[in-house]
């Protein structure tokens, strides 16, 4: 399943968003991840280098296992919530800004850091997206307490007013 | 006392195990089961990462 879907959609993933995550919650098996990694390699996805070098513990041929490819994995659906991330990266291509826009959609307001730290990319990067978003007028901030917290700014696009769809059709 | 340790064990594992393979399935996995329309969005690199520590129990996630 895993491997197939990869096989078709694997343009769709962030291999350094992957490390992101791995390295300092080890969550996955290094041994599989690194056979994986070399599979996409072979399937000219070469930004999966970086994880082939990086995970240490290559499995013996004992453990090697065979991932399946079937070839019948579909590209995610776009009208779904559980694909709308896919939507995002296909719209602002494969940076953090898809996960931090998903983010601020999906939440009431949050602080850079925690914005940061919840979609595992550098509280930098994420700070300056978000500052670029507030002079565009796309989010916006407000202080409470000792913290500057951004919002999406969604009240000024009300998709449901007529005149404020035409306004965007045009 | 420890008797339902196991169980419980095993139960939590096969949740997960579905849980896992409904994700797939609702971003275009192949899958046989149809995806349940859950409206719960998708971590693709989580869900790689979390893939390979349980697909050595699963093979089909595999």
């Amino acid at each position: 399943m895993c491997f197939d879907w990869l096989s078709k959609n694997g343009k769709l993933i962030s291999v350094q968003r992957l490390k992101n995550i791995q390295r300092p919650t080890h969550l996955g098996d290094e041994g599989w991840l690194r056979e994986l990694a070399e599979l996409m390699i072979e399937r000219k996805f070469v930004s999966w280098k970086s994880i082939a070098n990086s995970v240490s513990d290559p499995l013996t041929v004992k453990e090697s296992r065979q991932f399946s490819v079937r070839s019948m994995s579909q590209k995610p659906l776009s009208i779904s919530a559980e694909s709308f991330i896919f939507k995002l990266r296909n719209f602002f291509g494969m940076t953090a800004r898809a996960e931090v826009f998903h983010w601020l959609l999906t939440h009431e307001s949050g602080h850079a850091s925690a914005i940061a730290r919840d979609t595992f990319w550098l509280p930098k990067t994420v700070q300056n997206i978000l500052n670029e978003w507030e002079n565009a007028g796309i989010c916006r901030y407000f202080i409470c307490g000792a913290e500057t917290l951004f919002q999406a700014n969604v009240q000024d696009i009300d998709l449901e007013d007529e005149a404020e769809k035409r306004r965007f059709v045009k | 006392m420890k008797t339902w340790q196991p169980k419980l064990s095993e139960s939590w594992r096969e949740i997960v195990i579905q849980k896992i393979w409904a994700q797939w399935v609702s971003i275009g996995g192949s899958g046989a089961a149809k995806p349940r329309p859950n409206q719960e969005p998708v971590d693709p690199e989580a869900l790689v990462l979390v893939t390979t520590s349980l697909g050595m129990e699963e093979p089909r996630l595999a």
